[in-house]
């Protein structure tokens, strides 16, 4: 039996030489991985360097090829995903696997339900049970409400009592922090703390080096499915880690604003929309620029940036384009006046993940590429070809699906799409979500390059620092309103984050 | 020999067909003849044509259980005016726009209406089965003038106007899907209809498109079949609906939208087709006949699907 101790620290999870193929694919190579009573270990590496793929093998969901797996010192063979949770392996995914139309108690206890003498349900053990781990994890929310009336952050929470109630030593977060707010963001760390001193030991994957560095003990790295290192985040500088991600040097001190941009020809003047989420927004944007829209989730960005394309209904304010007051009632209202907005969420509101590459370009720019009444396949594999060697898309052909392409790609293939319908203000929402490191990169110099052409850029980010490196002002929104546009040379995460929270512009 | 499976794989219906075909030539003297193989293709065509429509609609991720009862409406609609001595190039046209009408306004109720397809068209299912007896008191309509059927009897060399009909709908069909916005629009509304209203398509109104053409070609079928028995009942394309769904979905195209296509469809229709005719020339009971073509629908979805996961 291989029981190693080092120093006072107990091995809850090792995991040695694993391999698992796909076709087509070496999702990882002889990776190994060890996790410690009472850590936080972070798994680090872009989409696609297999840090999910060892997860899931973990959980049991995927069957590894290859390797070892030794929990608490005894070696397992993880065929599935109860015997995952039999272990004390919990997962926290990204989408949440909780029933919509039951109560929370319910999904905290279901598969498992209390029951009576008689063998009927035991309600009033259920809910007092699924109160006190709920209460455990500061959930406020009472125990008999639907989960479908929960917000994200309170299924999270969720979660992670049901976790606690399956009594799992082993908690998997998957991207904990892309749909949550700051607030709820302080309240996850402090869950994850007290998760900690329990003894349990945490493994988190996460893109944002800022949390990583916060909450994180050690860190594996990954990169194409081989294992790179594990270092301790405390003692490891920030470049260093993106280095061994991205394997070469990221400079992350290089600045992606535009030079120089024009007039102003876009203008939005106390926006207005039915949900009451946009209460009043006031900004403009000048050809060649990149506009930053700062402010906490919720705080109406996106909705405010729907209304402009006619995505969500505007009953107050004016959108005018080039001097000219405009009306979009509909997405194609906007388009045709070359404005296009690109949603945070890629996959169900950007591609169609079941067309092909080709298809997903040209699907706003159809009229282009008619000829004579018909679509004509060599002009559309024109403009494809195109775009896809200008904006490096890496694809076998535009022929795949965009379901296959990694995350980075899959958004170049957006801007492809809104660069063919000829648009001069695009509205990035949220564009390097979910992106690793290098292909942030790409991003940003993308977004130069199109604001250096002449487009007007409007860029909504929740990640402050990225908003600092590529925008020439930056408008910072709260509870539906633009509180303070900042110039470059006035911003600071520190003002940005003071407006974004509560404070007055002068 | 995994070349061979890949091929099979791909091509499954088709083999299928194939496979058919050879069976019941062994089986029954009488199935591999020119008189029996047209006799396939006419009684195939009618739901083929059908589910031009249906494919269309099902790749926008809807269904159109109104086929059926058009079709009868329009049998109804044809046989009144034809017996009122409306010319018949003008009974033709009006018998298919009454199709137009359902369809219409079954699209404006689930693109606009946000009603879903399901409940739509069965409602109109209801609605036009019901029109179509209340029309005639539920009796059947007939005595024609002679010349409307010859339109399903004619004959170019030997082969049956249907045949022609049919290929003519889905040359049209192919045409529309592959080589106009529209066709490439409901692939994508199918697909992700939030993502294609962003990208500043008019979701909408392709969506009715889908279900305006569903019921045109219905309307047409309705026309097509009062020819063919030179009589009208407001019985008639009784489970036209899902026939066409059989054929559409036998063929590969996905009930949740998005993937498929035409070709597939007329494999489908043509499969259903021969399975009935060669069972028939088996004398196998028709009581069996559908249990066996049940079966055959849920293993072509259950053959898609495995497919799909071994991807």
């Amino acid at each position: 039996m291989e029981v190693r101790v080092t120093g006072e620290d107990r091995v809850l999870v090792r995991m040695k030489g694993i391999s698992k193929r796909f076709p087509g694919v070496q999702a990882l190579n002889k990776v190994d991985f060890e996790l410690r009573e009472g850590e936080v270990h972070v798994l680090l590496g872009e989409n696609g360097a297999g840090k999910s793929t060892l997860v899931k093998i973990l959980s049991g969901a995927y069957r590894k090829d290859e390797g070892e797996i030794f929990v608490n010192g005894d070696r397992v063979d993880i065929e599935n995903p109860r015997q995952a949770m039999e272990l004390g392996i919990a997962t926290i995914y990204q989408e949440f696997s909780l029933i919509p139309f039951l109560s929370a108690a319910e999904n905290v206890f279901l598969g498992r339900e209390f029951s009576t003498r008689y063998g009927l349900i035991d309600w009033r053990m259920m809910y007092k049970e699924a109160r006190r781990f709920m209460d455990s994890v500061g959930l406020k929310v009472s125990e008999k409400r639907k989960v479908a009336q929960l917000s994200v952050a309170e299924k999270q929470l969720l979660e992670i009592a049901k976790a606690l109630s399956l009594n799992s030593r082993v908690i998997i977060f998957d991207e904990p922090t892309a749909t949550l707010s700051g607030e709820e963001v302080k309240h996850l760390f402090k869950i994850v703390q007290s998760l900690k001193k329990e003894g349990r030991g945490i493994i988190y994957i996460s893109h944002r080096l800022e949390e990583i560095e916060e909450v994180g003990d050690r860190c594996t790295v990954l990169r194409d499915g081989e294992y790179i290192g594990t270092v301790d985040i405390k003692s490891v500088a920030r470049s260093d880690l993106i280095e061994m991600v991205a394997g070469r040097t990221v400079d992350l001190s290089k600045k992606f604003i535009p030079k120089s941009p024009g007039k102003v020809v876009f203008r939005v003047k106390g926006l207005k929309t039915t949900d009451r989420k946009v209460s009043s927004v006031t900004l403009d944007v000048r050809e060649g620029e990149i506009l930053g829209i700062a402010g906490l989730v919720g705080s109406g960005r996106t909705e405010a940036m729907k209304g402009v394309v006619g995505a969500e209904r505007v009953v107050e304010g004016e959108v005018i384009l080039n001097n000219a007051p405009i009306e979009n009632r509909y997405p194609w209202d906007a388009l045709e006046k070359g404005i296009v907005y690109l949603s945070e969420d890629r996959k169900s509101e950007g591609l169609v993940l079941k067309m092909n590459i080709r298809h997903n370009i040209t699907l706003s720019s159809l009229d282009a590429v008619v000829e004579r009444g018909f679509l004509s396949t060599k002009k559309e594999q024109e403009v494809v070809s195109k775009y896809i060697k200008s904006l490096k898309i890496k694809c076998p052909n535009d022929k795949v699906k965009a379901s296959s392409l990694s995350g980075g790609n899959q958004q170049k293939v957006l801007v492809a799409r809104a660069l063919a319908c000829k648009s001069k203000i695009l509205i990035f929402d949220e564009p390097t979500r979910g992106i690793d490191v290098a292909a942030k990169e790409e991003i940003y110099a993308i977004l130069q390059r199109l604001a250096e052409m002449g487009h007007a850029v409007i860029m909504i980010s929740s990640e402050v620092p990225e908003l600092l490196r590529c925008c020439n002002r930056i408008a910072v929104m709260r509870e539906g309103k633009v509180v303070a546009i900042l110039d470059r040379e006035e911003a600071s995460s520190e003002r940005i984050l003071h407006y974004a929270l509560g404070g007055v512009a002068v | 020999m995994n070349r061979i499976l890949n091929v099979v794989k791909s091509y499954g219906i088709y083999f299928a067909l194939l496979m058919l075909v050879v069976v019941f030539s062994f089986a029954s003297e009488w199935f591999f003849t020119v008189d029996n193989l047209m006799d396939i293709l006419v009684q195939s065509s009618l739901i083929a044509i059908a589910a031009v429509g249906q494919t269309f609609v099902i790749l926008t991720g809807g269904i159109d259980l109104s086929v059926g009862s058009i079709v009868a409406f329009s049998s109804i609609c044809t046989g009144m005016m034809l017996v009122s001595g409306v010319p018949i190039p003008l009974v033709i046209v009006l018998g298919s726009l009454t199709g137009v009408a359902f369809g219409l306004v079954n699209g404006v109720l689930i693109s606009y209406g946000k009603i879903p397809a399901f409940i739509v068209t069965l409602g109109a299912m209801s609605i036009a089965r019901g029109g179509a007896l209340a029309l005639n008191s539920g009796r059947p309509i007939s005595g024609f003038p002679p010349g409307f059927e010859k339109i399903a009897s004619y004959s170019i060399g030997g082969i049956p106007v249907f045949v022609f009909y049919t290929l003519i709908v889905y040359v049209i069909g192919l045409i529309v899907m592959y080589k106009l916005k529209a066709g490439r629009y409901l692939f994508a509304i199918g697909g992700n209809k939030q993502a294609t209203r962003l990208a500043g398509i008019n979701v909408r109104k392709y969506e009715t498109f889908a279900y305006v053409v569903a019921g045109l070609l219905s309307g047409l079928v309705g026309v097509l079949l009062t020819a063919r028995l030179n009589y009208a009942t407001p019985l008639s394309g009784g489970g036209y609906e899902l026939d066409t769904i059989a054929a559409a979905v036998i063929g590969g195209t996905s009930l949740s939208g998005g993937e498929g296509g035409l070709i597939g469809t007329l494999v489908g229709a043509l499969l259903l087709g021969t399975l009935k005719d060669g069972l028939t020339l088996l004398n196998v009971v028709s009581y069996y006949q559908e249990i066996i073509i049940g079966s055959v629908i849920i293993g072509a979805v259950f053959y898609e699907r495995a497919k799909k996961s071994s991807e």
